[in-house]
């Protein structure tokens, strides 16, 4: 058909993986613009909830999409941003500076990633499985030691203890009236990470780590160091993100993040990262997080029941996910039939 | 052919046991600088115990292996390859996703600047791998293309031409033309003699006959885990090796109990 007429650069755009993720996500924006756009959606306001909804999913997606990329899962990052909400929070309001605190909350959920990592790689135990036992370890955790120190998993006045602490714009409030510092975070580490996948030596050994890893072995690729890495990565994701929700919102909760680990998982496929490993794009998945904050800020800006909201998301992941699949078979069936 | 060029890689009396079955008995194999030594069995006659031992995969039990007549003990295929023994395996061990030339350096990124975040330097390698896909007739309209859109046959060829840009002395090749048709089957089989022109010793592992004629300097017939025939192209007729292969007297007999039967 057509694909065999067109030019190198033309064929190169509809294998990207990000095509169908950018497309989906344009629909989802319409669909929203013209069912709320007089009611608040198109507003500063509304656009900046977009962002730091995005933002707060994207900010562990992008790490997440390289842990994917190299063949392995971690379910434990959203009770890893409740854990980081409360050691961060725990420091703070016992005098940290903000470095300090910031520090500590890295350092705890690096070695969470750490574990994660090490118990991935070195057992035979698929990561799907380790994690989902540590997600469970650390959000009862986190919730106990809290409640057990705190008389609750709830810290408040987190923002308000860093009062005139110098590095606080960094972390809280927004660039622009739409525009909040969390997004700019977000869009910032989604640049890094897909400039490493795609622009260094150790991007390469990622994918290869995760789409071929008894060759990876064999060329000599530190294949238990790439996925170990990627898990600690994504756990300090997950410690970034918490820290600035809790900054945002003036308390840090254990339960925050409790079902961030699907969001972060699905936007990162609908922005066309293999499931099993070796092959993924940040980029697209700043698509499939930006999807999600379209998906639950519009929902509220229209009419419909918010009972549905749940069951609406599904089909639109079902949809999203197929788009992206049928696309894609249909591509590469087009490039082997020209040979 | 000649025997004259150097033998570079050598089992000598290799043998191999998986609990109490004999896999290998007393292998001896030479492999000489410039030819192609066909490595041909039935199914089960030890063909891919001996690989997995020449490849470094597993260590024999008994014998040595030898490089340049010096001995050496591999402790697994990466160390093989440090000694110039390179593996074109089965499975080709390639990332179907990825784009050719990002398979073709796989673990030997060239790179600019310095550390681990050293930037791969794409423009060089999509160069060199174009290049070296050209000279073996594969032309890319694409280098960002994923090898998965190559034919088998290709991507075979892509595997052989990657060893061999990376200093393969030796180069085992792993039943490189059993899942190709016939014209995909000559193109790997070209580039094996190829290989062979540029003084790379091959190892051509397969159960057909006839490509193993097409290309071969050497013969080499396992049977039970033992050498049957060890032979010079000059030596041995195609009909010869294709009735030791089979198994000569068992074969005859076969075709009789069949006989019977219908």
């Amino acid at each position: 058909m057509a694909i065999a007429h067109m030019t190198a650069p033309g064929r190169r755009a509809l294998l990207r993986p990000e095509l169908t993720a950018v497309a989906s996500t344009v629909v989802v924006f319409v669909i929203f613009a013209v069912a709320g756009g007089d009611d608040g959606f198109l507003s500063a306001l509304g656009i900046r909830n977009v962002f730091q909804v995005s933002a707060t999913i994207g900010i562990v997606a992008a790490p997440m999409t390289l842990l994917m990329v190299a063949g392995e899962f971690d379910l434990s990052v959203g009770s890893t941003v409740g854990a980081a909400e409360i050691v961060f929070g725990y420091a703070v309001v016992h005098g940290w500076s903000l470095w300090s605190a910031l520090l500590l909350t890295l350092a705890v959920c690096a070695a969470i990633g750490l574990v994660n990592g090490i118990l991935s790689v070195r057992t035979s135990i698929p990561s799907f499985l380790v994690t989902l036992a540590t997600m469970f370890i650390v959000a009862g955790g986190a919730a106990a030691i809290a409640n057990g120190n705190l008389g609750g998993t709830t810290i408040a006045g987190v923002t308000d203890a860093l009062d005139g602490d110098p590095l606080l714009s960094l972390f809280k409030g927004n660039i622009t009236d739409w525009f909040p510092v969390a997004a700019a975070w977000w869009l910032v580490l989604s640049v890094l990470a897909a400039w490493v996948l795609g622009g260094t030596r150790f991007g390469n050994w990622i994918s290869v780590t995760g789409g071929a890893r008894a060759s990876a072995e064999r060329a000599g690729i530190p294949v238990a160091r790439v996925k170990i890495l990627m898990f600690v990565l994504a756990a300090a994701g997950a410690g970034l993100s918490g820290v600035l929700a809790a900054l945002g919102t003036n308390t840090a909760n254990a339960a925050d993040g409790s079902s961030l680990q699907f969001e972060v998982i699905v936007a990162a496929v609908i922005g066309g990262t293999f499931l099993f490993g070796g092959l993924g794009t940040p980029i697209g998945t700043v698509f499939g997080a930006l999807f999600f904050g379209l998906v639950y800020q519009g929902f509220y800006f229209t009419d419909i029941d918010t009972n549905w909201f749940q069951a609406l998301l599904g089909i639109l992941l079902l949809i999203a996910v197929t788009s992206n699949n049928t696309a894609r078979e249909f591509t590469m069936r087009r490039l082997r039939d020209d040979r | 052919m000649t025997d004259d060029q150097a033998v570079v890689f050598e089992a000598r009396g290799v043998s191999k046991a998986y609990g109490t079955v004999r896999a290998l008995t007393s292998v001896d194999l030479a492999v000489r600088a410039g030819q192609i030594t066909c490595l041909l069995g039935d199914n089960g006659a030890g063909k891919s115990s001996l690989i997995k031992v020449l490849s470094g995969v597993t260590a024999p039990d008994g014998g040595t292996l030898a490089v340049d007549g010096e001995p050496v003990r591999f402790a697994d295929p990466r160390d093989a390859l440090d000694r110039g023994i390179a593996t074109v395996f089965q499975d080709l061990a390639m990332v179907p996703a990825l784009p050719v030339y990002r398979n073709f350096f796989m673990g030997h990124e060239p790179v600019r600047g310095r550390g681990p975040l050293a930037r791969f330097d794409k423009r060089k390698a999509r160069a060199i791998t174009e290049e070296q896909l050209a000279s073996i007739g594969i032309r890319l309209t694409d280098p960002e293309r994923p090898i998965s859109t190559l034919s088998g046959g290709e991507r075979q060829s892509v595997a052989v031409a990657r060893a061999v840009y990376f200093g393969a002395r030796v180069l085992l090749l792993d039943e490189p033309t059993s899942a190709l048709g016939v014209r995909q089957a000559e193109t790997v089989l070209r580039y094996a003699v190829r290989a062979k022109r540029q003084g790379v010793g091959v190892v051509l592992i397969t159960h057909n006959a006839h490509h193993a004629w097409a290309v071969g300097d050497r013969f080499v017939v396992l049977k039970r885990g033992a050498v049957a025939i060890d032979a010079a192209a000059s030596d041995i007729t195609l009909d010869e090796l294709v009735r030791h292969m089979a198994g000569g007297e068992e074969v005859t007999q076969m075709r009789r109990d069949l006989r019977e039967i219908l």
